[in-house]
């Protein structure tokens, strides 16, 4: 009897939470690999979001600050992905975000459709410890010899698959199985190009670490905020806007001074010129603004010798003599952009996250100057045999290189344009000519070469000129001039 | 009172003279327009100027000399009667002359400012933004409320000390109010354009009823010497 009596009041107990499930939604923040980050790098940062009882709409926003009070060039930019999740259900929602700057903390937040505030954390990056290199270990592969000072991270290859090449950027070395690397191959393969350590043979002395992503050694901002400085902002003609208005005025003195009738007619006739001339006026300008910005984009394209791929580094300056968002848009696979650390005074910068394409909505204030930093990996299969002094280049990429040359430490040898397919030069009939350091094309060879970034002196290379923005990126804006320097060292 | 409105708008817009005076006035705007408009730039030198600022208080300049010259009596269009000519010489009743002149006023500065439409079109779409129901409202404030000063001018015969009065108080408010402390700033029409700001409006309600009470003072003392005269 007594047992019976317990076993209903646990019924009762129980009845509620049957009856009325779980409302609302669960948020789970994971910064880098279960806390696991690494400074001057790209690191992951994902939101598990759990619905119960009810669907959950809302967004999800991370915001990263860099930069100095002191110096007044705190720039911050904001990404957000929408959430929209239907009851009883789990999203996970994947972001990339540079670590360089540990003064500011990184700001998670959670808001739900109608702008509520659900769940906010700030996290103090300079409390994690974050500077030893880091080795991944996929699948339980053993242990390589690592040296010392060294975080090993143990990771399922299920966690990385169909993931964007940069979530390895954390990572210094990464060990995995025979079986592991051929599930993981295209990733890796990408990640290699970026400098990323693949060890299958744990008996592999990998100790040395690899350098930086963010900021890295590459900033190509200096020379695009030089180069853009010499741009025409294009603005409609004074002379036509002048003639326009002289037209109007000159039209409307005569209708009025000449016009004998009814002084009703007179003002019918007055307003039918003034709103006319309005109308024209204000249809012929209304895109000014729209149309108002100025952009110049440099990439810098080091094509690997062995994969069909190519590293890529990019500057993006751009600039509107008025207050214009520009909107960028880039596949997240294989690209990251974000704010140069030269830039001052930029209002806001936005990136929407999704699964295909990362929206950048930069916010210039009038006469402000943006500065972007992108890197990444594009799809290159160029490649170059020399046998004597013939050079077989055999271009399976989409491209045609432009201006081709040859660089040599005191000159270069023009060979014309790299068409896809098969093309063959020889060297010994061409004349070395001298770089010419005035157009647009000798002013970036000029800067990589003065930068350290073309080794003239220790090696030969392949240079020639993409002027297409490349696939996968995309600028929602009118004026972008778009150089790509493709590199092969031979 | 519509007589009064429809004769005032008659005599103006068929009055040669004062198509001359707009016409110079839009000559003058057009002048300031292609002075300031941005013009050939590079991303190193680019400036935009306050595009619509600049057209803005010009063309309160004009429209301040449209108000003066119209209201005080010394109106460029021949036909038209002057305050006193019609409270002396006819039977219109006291409120209508004053509301008669005003509304025709205002209606005539309505009909004036579609000419500058386009110039203010053009500056919003080539400068920096402006708010351009912000300044018609402004405008329309302030060069009412002066109206009603400008009107009362109009109801002295001796013309010339109301005017030179009239014109010195123009200059005080444009000119030594912008030194005043804030909220008393406000005051200057100036500083409201430029600002965009309209809580100063409030010191033209003012300064609109002063100037209209003294004109219906003025204006009933005239109807009564007039109708004394008349008796005698």
């Amino acid at each position: 009897m007594k047992f019976r009596s317990y076993l209903i009041l646990l019924l009762l107990l129980l009845l509620p939470s049957t009856v009325y499930p779980q409302v609302g939604v669960d948020i789970d923040i994971e910064f880098g690999f279960g806390g696991t980050v690494k400074v001057g790098r790209w690191n992951p940062i994902t939101i598990t979001v759990k619905t119960y009882s009810i669907p959950f709409k809302g967004r999800v926003e991370i915001e990263v600050k860099e930069g100095s009070v002191i110096l007044g060039n705190i720039t911050s930019v904001t990404l957000k992905s929408e959430v929209n999740l239907p009851a009883y259900s789990k999203g996970e929602y994947f972001f990339l975000v540079p670590l360089s700057d540990v003064r500011h903390p990184v700001k998670v937040s959670v808001f739900s459709q109608d702008g509520r505030l659900l769940k906010i954390s700030n996290y103090e990056i300079k409390e994690l410890d974050m500077r030893l290199p880091i080795m991944c270990i996929i699948d339980n592969w053993t242990l390589p010899y690592r040296g010392v000072g060294t975080r090993i991270l143990s990771l399922e290859s299920d966690r990385l698959l169909d993931k964007p090449v940069f979530i390895l950027d954390p990572f210094d070395v990464v060990s995995l199985s025979p079986l592991s690397l051929y599930r993981l191959k295209g990733l890796l393969d990408r990640w290699t190009v970026l400098g990323g350590k693949v060890v299958t043979d744990p008996s592999v002395d990998i100790h040395r670490g690899r350098e930086d992503t963010y900021p890295g050694e590459i900033d190509i901002s200096p020379l695009v905020s030089d180069l853009i400085k010499e741009e025409d902002v294009p603005l409609p003609s004074k002379v036509l806007i002048s003639l326009f208005l002289f037209l109007y005025v000159v039209i409307l003195f005569v209708s009025l001074y000449y016009f004998k009738g009814h002084f009703l007619k007179r003002i019918a006739l007055y307003l039918i010129i003034c709103l006319l001339f309005s109308y024209l006026a204000f249809s012929l300008t209304s895109r000014v603004k729209e149309f108002s910005d100025v952009g110049i984009q440099i990439n810098l394209l080091k094509i690997d010798k062995n994969l069909p791929y190519g590293r890529f580094y990019s500057g993006i300056a751009l600039f509107s003599p008025y207050n214009k968002t520009v909107k960028l848009s880039y596949n997240p696979r294989n690209f990251v952009f974000w704010i140069g650390r030269r830039e001052k005074g930029i209002a806001q910068t936005t990136i929407i996250t999704g699964r295909d394409e990362n929206l950048m909505e930069i916010n210039l204030g009038p006469n402000k100057l943006g500065l972007l930093r992108g890197w990444g990996i594009l799809d290159f299969d160029i490649r170059v045999y020399r046998d004597g002094d013939i050079i077989k280049v055999i271009n399976n990429s989409h491209y045609i290189l432009r201006d081709v040359y040859l660089l040599k430490s005191k000159g270069y040898l023009p060979l014309g344009d790299i068409k896809i397919g098969s093309n063959e030069f020889r060297e010994k009939g061409l004349g070395l000519s001298r770089f010419d350091r005035e157009d647009i094309k000798g002013k970036i060879l000029s800067w990589f070469i003065d930068n350290g970034i073309i080794l003239l002196g220790d090696k030969n290379y392949i240079s020639g000129w993409i002027y297409t923005i490349p696939a996968d990126i995309r600028f929602e804006s009118s004026n972008i001039k778009s150089i790509t320097l493709c590199l092969l060292e031979i | 009172m519509i007589t009064i409105i429809w004769k005032d708008l008659e005599s103006r817009i068929n009055s040669p003279e004062f198509i001359k005076f707009w016409g110079v006035s839009l000559l003058i705007l057009f002048l300031v327009f292609v002075i300031t408009v941005p013009g050939y730039q590079r991303v190193i030198n680019s400036f935009i100027p306050k595009l619509f600022v600049i057209m803005a208080i010009s063309e309160f300049f004009l429209f301040l000399a449209f108000t003066a010259t119209v209201t005080m009596g010394n109106s460029l269009a021949s036909g038209e009667k002057t305050m006193r000519d019609l409270a002396i010489g006819s039977k219109f009743s006291v409120f209508s002359i004053i509301f008669g002149k005003l509304i025709a006023f205002f209606l005539h500065l309505a009909v004036l400012f579609a000419s500058i439409l386009p110039f203010n079109l053009l500056a919003l779409n080539l400068g920096i933004d402006g708010n351009p129901v912000r300044f018609l409202y402004i405008l329309m404030v302030v060069d009412l409320s002066l109206a009603c000063w400008g009107y009362f001018v109009s109801t002295f015969r001796e013309k010339i000390f109301p005017i030179i009065l009239f014109w010195i108080g123009i200059v005080v408010l444009l000119v030594f109010t912008a030194r005043l402390p804030y909220p008393w700033n406000l005051i200057n029409p100036l500083t409201l354009i430029y600002y965009s700001e309209e809580s100063g409006l409030v010191y033209y309600l003012f300064i609109g009823l002063s100037g209209l009470a003294l004109t219906f003072l003025r204006v009933i003392y005239l109807r009564r010497i007039s109708s004394d005269r008349r008796t005698q």
